[in-house]
């Protein structure tokens, strides 16, 4: 269960459901982890993600105006190994 | 009382007291900021960096149970928390703008509600507190009426002298008490001279002028322009040692659960979401005003103190620069 407080489970489920919201979309701008008054890294889970993305769809978010991201659009040719 | 003591022999003090199994919490490097944080020797203590988190949290924690529950069948069962439990704590290195909350705070939380959380907590902290020699862009604790040796809110006041060492000077029963119980590790004032005191750039404010505008100027196309940037991140709030809203929720199932006390922000789109959908706060302007309006007109209103000591942390966390002395300096000017 998520809980609204601001303890570690609340806290770390919204910081991987944001990385996992961002992944595809996230183009490192860097700015979330600038402004963060608690010196938080968002960025490592941020490319992480990017660095998934890129290695399982060969896509790099930021590059084009009109990109939908991999996450959000299907191919027959997909790596589709992960479904077990 | 004045007394003095030798750097080695706060030091020595510090490490006296954590010996004895007392909690001595202090500014400390804690990852890659100074937080108050337990000492674990005096050699964690930080003398010359502000915090970046308030020494609010030593009696208002971010996050706290109240009870819990625990329901069987027809049968509830509830666990109170008992303040009993909080340990005594001496709180070193406390910088004035932290301490002159302190008092700012105790005003509300035993107003018309006894808060037993926080005044079991306060009434087991001593707080010593550390005049500042230096100061940042961002401070303006004298242009708020307070000045980096203001003793509000310490039980003894600490001044850095040339050469090394302290002035110590009581304010308080449990500051004398203290400086009675390890007398042998302070000595007599020799007259040696201070260090100068931190000079913030700020100048001093007319508060009874802004809160002479605050008063009649609810309604102001001011407030737009003002608050345009603001994002309603939370974060002036969360650093600020003043603030003290805070929320309360059941978090758990129906069969067992806590009832926690936590800190909220004004800044927030659901501070004030009624349960009806409408919010009276319902543009980010409004909900900026009203963390000026609190701070010096409201508390001012009700408590005759002003809810900001000017020790600039909300500038400097601010994501989009929004600067509060800026802020009074345009209301100022009205």
């Amino acid at each position: 269960m998520v809980e609204q407080t601001p303890r570690p489970s609340g806290n770390t489920a919204w910081h991987l459901v944001r990385a996992m919201h961002l992944a595809g979309r996230c183009a490192g701008c860097g700015e979330c982890e600038r402004v963060c008054p608690m010196d938080i890294p968002l960025n490592l889970l941020n490319r992480k993600m990017a660095k998934e993305l890129k290695e399982l769809f060969n896509s790099e978010a930021g590059f084009e105006v009109r990109d939908t991201g991999p996450l959000t659009s299907y191919r027959e040719d997909d790596d589709q190994s992960f479904i077990r | 009382m004045q007394k003095q003591i030798t750097e080695a022999n706060l030091r020595l003090l510090i490490d006296s007291l954590i010996l004895k199994g007392q909690r001595v919490v202090g500014p400390r490097q804690s990852g890659t900021m100074v937080l108050y944080e337990p000492l674990a020797s005096a050699s964690d203590l930080v003398t010359d960096e502000l915090p970046r988190r308030s020494i609010k949290e030593a009696f208002f924690p971010v996050c706290e149970d109240l009870l819990e529950y625990r329901k069987e069948g027809q049968q509830v069962e509830l666990k109170d928390i008992d303040p009993a439990r909080f340990p005594e704590t001496v709180l070193f290195g406390v910088r004035p703008c932290d301490a002159a909350a302190v008092p700012v705070l105790d005003a509300v939380f035993s107003w018309d509600y006894k808060d037993q959380f926080f005044l079991a907590r306060r009434a087991k902290t001593t707080i010593i507190g550390l005049a500042c020699t230096t100061a940042d862009d961002a401070c303006f604790c004298t242009a708020v009426g307070l000045s980096p040796n203001d003793p509000k809110g310490s039980d003894l006041l600490l001044t850095p002298l040339v050469g090394g060492g302290f002035l110590v000077e009581s304010q308080s029963e449990k500051g004398l008490s203290f400086l009675e119980a390890w007398k042998d590790r302070f000595s007599e004032p020799d007259g040696t001279k201070p260090l100068p005191l931190a000079q913030p750039a700020a100048t001093p404010f007319d508060l009874k002028k802004i809160k002479a505008w605050l008063d009649d100027h609810f309604e102001d196309p001011a407030w737009d322009s003002i608050a345009t940037r603001c994002v309603g991140c939370g974060a002036c709030a969360f650093v600020c040692p003043a603030c003290h809203c805070f929320d309360i929720v059941d978090e758990g199932s129906e069969k067992a659960g806590k009832r926690r006390k936590f800190w909220d922000a004004c800044g927030f789109s659901k501070f004030t979401n009624h349960a009806s959908g409408h919010n009276p706060r319902d543009l980010q302007h409004k909900r900026y005003r009203n963390r000026i309006m609190h701070k010096f007109k409201y508390y001012d209103d009700k408590f005759g103190q002003t809810l900001c000591t000017g020790c600039g942390r909300c500038i400097r966390v601010c994501p989009v620069g929004i600067d509060i002395a800026g802020v009074l300096e345009e209301i100022e000017k009205k």
